[in-house]
């Protein structure tokens, strides 16, 4: 870095009441630059992001070319039933059809819409009331934290899926209501993971510290707090949103789900475990796209711990 | 000194924390530790004011009660005249940037997310001193100062020892120019051969700003290096201070003899010879501290009073106070004290 002449110097000093507060930022490396060198390193999560992608682009852009080329995922039509139904997989249809004729491809294709829609807005559904619950425990202690965290233990102490079910009866079956429903019973493992990260950043000195030099609250939140203990939300949400996933998928196993014919890998499965010995494809295919799919955010999840990890070499 | 004004002045200091944390955050609990109990002393500017007990006996919550980390239960703190606990947020703000914190542990005491140089600029930044050339050409300064390279300021603290890193924290401390800074043990997680270093750099420090230092450490030895007044600490009580000479080669309480003895003499005919005051079992809880004098339950010449009556922390010689109903001079020969 270059030394600043003497003539600079003293503008500078000019300028420092009117410039007021500003960070001093230059850094060479960043946080989050370094995680994402670490996170390129470990291929198993690299694989799982290309995954990821893969099938987040597929199913977006599935009305260019699956429809045209597979056909319509929720069509029946009695001459499809008559000519197509139940086929192996084959050339013209990768994953086979089901009994209604319709290519298990390209319903597979549409379920990713589901599940990645349900994973991702019911965690970030769980994640915001979770962070918002779990900060305020956190930071208030006292009673705050009594009510908020015992609230917690009360939700996590009913059959998680059995209450999800209650939830969709009451408030009615559709997508949207799934995402809530999934998202709202959610947030007690996400408080409590926020919470206690908040807990153990707050005992350390360098909070003593901030506070010392005299930093505001606002400060020591957004500067100390925060980034201290952010990470372990973000691994927690990544891997909390496979979980999403399969909580759908159960849903629509047991018929609580997305409303038929809006394919769906857990009614697909449900739909196949009637043809097990016969067509075992129509279980099989909408299986390991589950599999695949959650597997991927959990390696994710894992790459993003022992990334995010400061004090991991960089070796 | 004695005519000189006080940079710190603390007053019946107190400090009592629950026993029992409970369902409501302890603020029904009926127990409390006792951590500081009725302490006083001052401070005079640029003078090193030594704070020595043994683990538990509350000189570090005495340090953070001071900085105003925990609030006094009773009992006044004065900086530069002005009660701290009667501040309003903007004027404990401003107290702030004249007193500064050096913490234990170098691990703990930097927030690994930020780089050094955010880490030394952040007094800097939180008082919005300087534009961020500034403050960036002010902290590679100090960093040279303090003994590290310039060159690292983009660094972040795992990538430095534990020796590196207290200079980083001691940067941090000196970047305003505080008048007084509370070491909270400093070198106590530092081998030896660093303790030594830092203990040095903190003396040149002192002696380029002209800080003040309130040194809370629990090794005599250490102590001794750096001070010029010492204060003795146990169960929360201050029992003895003096100038550091003076206590060093005429302690008076028995508390403060039997802790010079245990300190080690380099040679070994001495060392055979010489009188030891060993202290049986250990220092009792602190909460239910015993009744009148804390240290009657270990205490070598314990009289029926000293389990009634709280001794006062009376002047003994000029300058020298002591708290104790038997107070007197236990003469130790320089020759056997390891100093």
């Amino acid at each position: 870095m270059l030394e600043p002449s003497p003539t600079q110097r003293a503008g500078m000093a000019a300028t420092a009441d009117t410039k007021g507060v500003k960070k001093p930022e230059e850094k060479s490396r960043t946080l989050w630059g370094d995680a994402f060198k670490r996170l390129r390193k470990n291929k198993l999560a690299v694989f799982a992001v290309i995954w990821i992608i893969f099938i987040a682009l597929v199913a977006i852009t599935a009305d260019l070319w699956a429809e045209p080329w597979l056909g319509s995922p929720t069509a029946s039509d009695s001459v499809a039933m008559a000519t197509t139904s139940l086929l192996p997989p084959s050339a013209e249809h990768p994953f086979g059809t089901d009994p209604l004729g319709r290519d298990i491809l390209v319903r597979v294709i549409y379920g990713a819409r589901v599940s990645l829609s349900v994973g991702i807005m019911a965690t970030a559904i769980s994640t915001a009331i979770g962070l918002v619950l779990g900060a305020v425990a956190a930071f208030y202690g006292g009673i705050w934290d009594t009510i908020i965290m015992r609230l917690a233990d009360v939700f996590l102490a009913f059959p998680y899926i059995l209450f999800v079910v209650a939830m969709i009866a009451v408030i009615g079956q559709s997508l949207t209501n799934v995402f809530i429903a999934i998202g709202i019973l959610g947030w007690p493992s996400i408080a409590r993971v926020f919470r206690s990260a908040i807990l153990t950043v707050k005992e350390n000195d360098y909070v003593d510290a901030a506070r010392a030099m005299g930093a505001s609250d606002a400060r020591i939140i957004a500067r100390h707090i925060f980034p201290n203990s952010v990470a372990s939300i973000v691994v927690y949400a990544t891997m909390n949103i496979g979980g999403a996933i399969l909580t759908e998928s159960s849903l629509s196993f047991l018929g609580m789900g997305v409303v038929p014919p809006t394919p769906s890998w857990g009614s697909m499965i449900q739909a196949g475990q009637a043809y097990l010995q016969t067509a075992p494809w129509m279980m099989i295919m909408p299986g390991l796209a589950i599999l695949s799919t959650v597997l991927a955010f959990t390696l994710l999840g894992d790459g993003l711990r022992d990334a995010l990890d400061v004090k991991m070499k960089d070796a | 000194m004695a005519d000189k004004t006080p940079l710190l002045k603390v007053e019946h200091l107190c400090k009592e924390f629950p026993a029992e944390s409970g369902t409501f955050g302890g603020r029904f609990a009926k127990r409390f530790v006792s951590a500081v109990n009725d302490v006083s002393f001052e401070i005079y500017p640029g003078e090193t004011f030594g704070l020595v007990g043994e683990s538990g006996c509350g000189k570090s919550t005495t340090g953070r009660t001071i900085m105003h980390l925990t609030s006094p239960t009773s009992g006044k703190v004065y900086f530069q005249g002005r009660d701290i606990s009667e501040m309003s947020k903007k004027e404990l703000k401003e107290m702030r940037r004249d007193m500064q914190f050096i913490f234990q542990d170098p691990y703990a005491s930097l927030n690994p997310r930020m780089t050094i140089g955010e880490i030394v600029s952040e007094p800097m930044t939180i008082h919005g001193i300087g534009t961020k050339e500034e403050r960036i050409e002010r902290v590679r300064e100090l960093l040279q100062v303090v003994g590290l390279n310039p060159e690292h300021i983009n660094r972040y603290p795992h990538e430095f020892s534990g020796g590196q890193r207290q200079r980083v924290g001691i940067a941090r401390a000196f970047i305003l120019r505080p008048k007084l800074i509370i070491c909270d043990e400093p070198v106590s997680a530092l081998d030896v051969s660093i303790q030594a270093q830092v203990l040095n750099l903190l003396k040149e420090l002192q002696d380029k700003y002209g800080t003040a230092y309130l040194f809370i450490a629990h090794d005599l030895s250490v102590v001794q290096h750096i001070s010029d007044r010492v204060a003795v600490m146990y169960l929360g009580k201050m029992v003895e201070l003096s100038d550091w000479k003076t206590l060093y080669t005429e302690p008076h309480h028995p508390y403060t003899q039997s802790l010079l003895s245990a300190v080690p003499v380099p040679d070994p005919d001495i060392q055979k010879t010489r009188k030891r005051i060993i202290l049986a079992g250990d220092p009792p809880s602190p909460i239910d501290p015993p009744s009148g004098c804390r240290f009657h339950t270990r205490c070598p010449m314990a009289q029926d009073i000293c389990s009634k009556e709280i001794p006062g922390f009376d002047e003994v010689a000029s300058g020298h106070y002591c708290a104790c109903h038997f107070a007197k001079p236990f003469p130790i020969k320089e020759s056997h004290i390891n100093l």
